[in-house]
């Protein structure tokens, strides 16, 4: 009697674990998927904005996920830029044949949602006219995260007391290779975004092996570095103040209380 | 008026304030609950605990006690007072200038009470401009272009239909142009917080103040580099002077880049309130001092004297105010009665 039970024991065992394991493999598939996921305004992974409310793995090829935002009137282009980025990223896995992707509490939803479904695009869902181009639109928020990337990378080697020139003569090889050294998980996450937008971006090849080129491809003028910066900062303390915004906004809209019925 | 550690008197005049009604009762869909509700997560999560309300009084707090939110406890000499209508959330609206007059009655030499256009409206909207007018003596009036009306999404400072009204403010010699620039509702596109607009007739009016309300957050580096050009934008600093408690580094690096882009003349307090009390954002700015690196690149220091200028002064000279009327007066003795 008991030597049936360890034997039925010992041979279920290794296939709950498989079964378990399958599923939990397929959600850090995903989630490593939305990972990569930005919200293009706050160029930050819309997993650690914790946007993403829900993710289900409903059969063994169809996944289901939640999204929520700070606030029922976050921007509709943003809205739909996540939403799409996710369903696309998610159906490039190869498991998966089927992404359902739900906007919640949001003033957009329904559209959003029935559009996603339908594989529509956001100008045959909102309107056709220039202010709803997203190709234009990712192509200027694509821009600032660059810069924005780029100054915390700057910004964090010059605090390393390398001097500008130095900063400025820096090809992106010897990035890498400084990047290895300093064991710091935020650069190596800036820097791993950077090349991303980096080789999206700019199309001036002639200086490309550099590390840090402006949006024309040119290298920082040599005694420059500072002023360089300060321009960038516009940018990056937009980016920054706002992202603060949605996470304090965020936490309280989703905290006891934060909904008004 | 704000009185420092010193004995040094600070005129404070607020640039931003409401007097709303979001109880359940006026609220007419779901955009009315969750309107308010946006401001609501804003100020549980930003005020300091002690200045939290409960959330009945958040949605309606009356006259009264803006009265004494403002004036007694939150050391504001004048308030101005920015209507927003959203008749398509709020059946009798959310912050009307009829609603806001509750406490202009209240404390008339406290509350400059300003009106409210929206050019959409053509001509009916340029007659009732010419009555409320008539009845209120506006020196501001605000605009709101982000907000959506019907079939419009918004529109721009720079489209045909605005010039008639900013040529109706000039003839009735109303100076003050608030925009609403930042966070909003229902923005579609882009084009909701594009603040590349206000460029246009800031140039073309030359006379009239145009008061970017939130500096165009979250599009802060347009609007540092318009105002930089145009001497007749200003900053409004509501939502901004709110990070001081929660996000003081965050609130440093914005006074940074404004400081530097548009000097110290022409950035405004504004609390936000109900937002947000006056009373904890007074005393976060007039306690506030850069770290070495910020001073350096603002290129300049939180002095007193900056801080005056940001607190009342800047504000005071566009609306015609004196400030020694009030720090001289029987509010500075109510305060030394005390």
């Amino acid at each position: 009697m008991i030597l049936t039970l360890v034997i039925s024991l010992t041979i279920l065992k290794p296939r709950m674990l498989q079964l378990n394991n399958s599923k939990a493999y397929k959600l850090r598939d995903i989630k490593k998927c939305l990972k990569t996921v930005f919200d293009p305004e706050l160029d930050e992974s819309i997993v650690d904005l914790g946007f993403v409310s829900n993710i289900e793995i409903k059969s063994d090829f169809h996944v289901s996920i939640e999204l929520k935002l700070p606030t029922y009137f976050c921007s509709a282009n943003f809205a739909w830029i996540m939403c799409y980025d996710s369903k696309k990223a998610i159906e490039k896995l190869s498991w998966v044949l089927d992404v359902e992707v739900e906007l919640v509490d949001h003033f957009v939803m329904n559209k959003v949602n029935k559009g996603l479904k339908n594989n529509e695009t956001f100008s045959s869902i909102f309107g056709a006219n220039k202010a709803n181009d997203i190709t234009k639109l990712r192509i200027k928020f694509d821009k600032k995260a660059y810069l924005n990337r780029q100054s915390l990378l700057i910004q964090f080697l010059r605090k390393k007391n390398l001097l500008d020139s130095e900063i400025i003569n820096m090809t992106l090889d010897n990035l890498t290779i400084f990047a290895s050294k300093f064991y710091d998980d935020e650069f190596n996450k800036n820097l791993r975004r950077y090349k991303t937008l980096k080789e999206k971006l700019i199309k001036n090849k002639k200086n490309i092996n550099f590390a840090f080129l402006d949006l024309d491809g040119s290298k920082i003028h040599e005694n420059n570095l500072l002023e360089y910066l300060r321009t960038l900062r516009r940018t990056t303390g937009s980016i920054t103040a706002n992202s603060e915004m949605c996470k304090i906004l965020m936490k309280e809209r989703y905290s006891a209380g934060g909904q008004i019925q | 008026m704000y009185i420092t550690d010193k004995g040094e008197k600070v005129f404070v005049m607020d640039g931003h304030t409401h007097l709303w009604d979001a109880r359940k009762d006026n609220r007419k869909n779901r955009y009315g609950s969750t309107f308010i509700e946006t401001f609501w997560n804003g100020h549980t999560g930003m005020s300091p605990s002690e200045n939290v309300w409960d959330l009945n009084r958040f949605e309606y707090y009356g006259a009264k006690a803006a009265e004494k939110d403002l004036f007694e406890k939150g050391y504001v000499d004048v308030a101005v007072m920015q209507p927003t209508y959203l008749y398509e959330f709020y059946n009798e609206g959310f912050n009307t200038v009829e609603q806001c007059s509750a406490l202009k009655k209240l404390r008339p030499e406290n509350v400059v009470l300003n009106g409210r256009i929206d050019p959409r409206d053509g001509k009916k909207g340029i007659a009732k401009l010419e009555s409320d007018f008539d009845k209120w003596k506006f020196k501001g009036v605000k605009l709101y272009t982000a907000e959506w009306r019907g079939e419009s999404k918004g529109y721009k400072l720079s489209e045909p239909i605005v010039k008639p009204y900013l040529d109706k403010l000039v003839e009735l010699g109303i100076k003050n142009v608030h925009l609403h620039k930042g966070p909003t509702i229902h923005p579609l596109s882009l084009d909701a917080f594009d603040v590349n607009d206000v460029d246009d007739v800031a140039t073309l009016y030359p006379d009239l103040n145009f008061i970017v309300d939130h500096c165009g957050i979250p599009r802060l580096e347009d609007f540092c580099w318009i105002a930089n050009q145009e001497p007749n934008v200003f900053g409004g600093l509501a939502i901004i002077s709110a990070f001081t408690h929660t996000r003081p580094r965050y609130f440093q690096r914005l006074m940074v880049d404004l400081l530097y882009y548009l000097g110290p003349d022409r950035l405004l307090f504004g609390s936000d309130y109900a937002i947000w009390e006056p009373s904890w954002i007074v005393e976060k700015i007039m306690n506030f001092e850069f770290d070495e690196p910020s001073a350096e690149e603002a290129q300049t220091e939180l002095t007193l004297e900056v801080k005056r200028k940001i607190m009342g002064e800047n504000m005071a000279k566009i609306y015609d105010i004196n400030p020694s009327d009030f720090i001289n007066n029987t509010q500075a003795s109510n305060v030394a009665a005390e």
